[in-house]
């Protein structure tokens, strides 16, 4: 067993509390050399971001170390190196999606040691454009809800950001709606809707999948909707 | 959550990159439902005006045919020479730096300039195989200086070495030359010319022995000196009484001066340990050296 596979197996067994944390802190530190490592081999020439991403790569391990601690693995990892590894190179394909797709750097740094993750946010968006997005997302919603159920979905299974990320966390992040109303839109329930999060947006073979329709319907049935919200909403 | 019952920031993570389990997204849903602050922290991370301009954008009514890019142009054209004109004329000066260090706060990144790239090491592959960083040799390193006579320090080899310190210009055109010394730093005699990017090295010797440092396939250090109008401007900042040591750190890191900005950033967290939005951006700095 590495030094590594000790201390990630330290860190599973060990009791929650003070020491937990410390664990974790220590198994993260000594993880980052390798991250470094990959994320310089897969972003070799490209600087500016390596940093980023491999804060980005820490945080996605910390959820899965974190996520192994409360709900284990059916399988015990037999190589954590290969599995960080792993890891940073998902990382790294996301931040080239990112980068194809228009996107611009990492926007944010977050490079904390586990020991450090008890931070409260305290920053906010200007007013001005939080006050906007929240009466746009509450207006939008206001008129999808008056669509058709089919209209709706295949509206909001698709919506996206400049990203080609979902954006339907623009009614949760404004406050306009969450989950369960947001199922109850689409018609699902609470749970299938989060079983599907991770895949949004979807494409339109998946959504005529579950609306039982062909794509060349579930494309009529977003432009109908994207027309009746253009009229209700001139200036969006 | 963490200990004051807020999400740990790798959720937001993983809410931010659709990487939750169900469980633990109905988990964000819900605690965000009722908790303004973590939801006003992930609209800041995910930058919600954003998502918000690119939905109105999708669903705007399809464009006529025929319809003219030109009156948007020329309305874009007054506008920006309108507002240029403005900045110009009424340049707000009073709360500009509160306002920067607050937005530098708020996004968790210094703004470095283009050219601190430049001074990093150029090729870092894996396993040590080349283009590694020095480790022997310690400042100036992957930062720009504000003397134009900045103080060169290494690591010692041990008893009886002599050194001599080179620096040499871009296309390895000697500048400076110091005359073996046996200690670990040197001041040079003469100015650098600012505004140029240099590399150093070390020649050790030791009776027959000869050792030049960084060792390979380690890379020379490459440091800048500032031009003489930015150093001024620094100089006069850091001279102002109720200095701050985080503006000054900004200040620093906006124009290169990493190793500057790392030591006003410990500064202000000597100061005020709990400022996590401080160690965030003194992590953020680039690390020439490896961990």
């Amino acid at each position: 067993m590495s030094d590594l596979d000790g201390l990630l197996d330290a860190w599973l067994h060990c009791e929650a509390g003070r020491s937990a944390d410390s664990r974790l802190s220590e198994l993260v530190d000594e993880t980052r050399p390798l991250i470094r490592r990959v994320v310089a081999s897969r972003l070799a020439g490209i600087g500016e971001d390596r940093e980023d991403v491999c804060s980005e790569v820490q945080m996605e391990l910390l959820l899965w170390l974190r996520r192994m601690k409360t709900d284990p693995l059916p399988v015990a990892i037999e190589d954590y190196a290969a599995y960080v590894s792993t890891i940073a190179a998902n990382g790294c394909n996301r931040y080239f999606r990112r980068r194809y797709t228009g996107g611009a750097s990492v926007n944010i740094t977050v490079s904390m040691s586990a020991g450090q993750l008890e931070a409260v946010p305290d920053r906010a968006q200007p007013v001005e454009q939080a006050i906007d997005c929240r009466r746009y997302a509450a207006r939008l919603w206001e008129e999808i809800r008056a669509l058709p159920l089919k209209q709706r979905t295949a509206l909001l299974f698709h919506l996206r950001d400049a990203h080609g990320n979902s954006a339907l966390s623009l009614f949760q992040l404004t406050s306009t709606a969450f989950l369960p109303a947001i199922a109850a839109a689409v018609g699902m329930s609470e749970a299938e809707l989060a079983g599907l999060w991770n895949d949004l947006p979807l494409d339109d073979n998946r959504i005529a999948a579950l609306l039982a329709c062909t794509r060349q319907q579930v494309i009529n049935l977003r432009m109908s909707a994207r027309k009746r919200l253009a009229k209700r909403i001139p200036t969006s | 959550m963490n200990d004051s019952g807020h999400l740990r920031p790798e959720v937001i993570f993983g809410y931010r990159n659709q990487l939750l389990t169900a469980d633990e997204l109905r988990g964000v849903d819900s605690h965000i439902a009722s908790c303004e602050v973590c939801r006003v922290e992930l609209a800041s991370q995910m930058d919600l005006p954003g998502i918000a301009a690119a939905v109105r954008e999708s669903l705007l009514a399809p464009k006529a045919s025929g319809q003219s890019w030109i009156p948007y142009a020329a309305a874009a054209a007054v506008l920006l020479a309108t507002g240029t004109v403005w900045f110009i004329k009424f340049r707000p000066a009073a709360n500009s730096e509160k306002a920067m260090v607050d937005n530098v706060l708020r996004t968790g990144r210094v703004p470095l300039p283009d050219f601190v790239a430049g001074l990093l090491p150029r090729h870092e592959v894996l396993m040590g195989q080349g283009g590694e960083p020095s480790l022997e040799l310690i400042t100036p390193a992957g930062t720009a200086v504000l003397s134009s006579r900045p103080v060169f320090r290494w690591k010692s080899l041990g008893d009886a070495w002599n050194y001599s310190v080179r620096v040499y210009r871009p296309g390895l055109e000697l500048q400076a030359a110091s005359p073996a010394i046996a200690g670990t730093e040197w001041t040079p005699d003469a100015d650098l010319p600012p505004g140029i990017d240099y590399e150093w090295q070390v020649a050790a010797s030791r009776g027959a022995e000869r050792v030049t440092l960084p060792h390979p396939p380690q890379t020379p250090p490459r440091f800048l000196v500032v031009d003489r109008a930015e150093a001024e401007r620094l100089l006069r900042l850091a001279t102002r009484p109720s200095i701050s040591p985080l503006l000054l750190a900004v200040e620093y890191g906006r124009a290169g001066l990493i190793e500057d900005s790392r030591r006003e950033f410990n500064e202000e967290l000597r100061q005020h340990p709990e400022e996590t939005g401080v160690r965030r951006l003194l992590d953020s700095l680039p690390v020439h050296s490896p961990p």
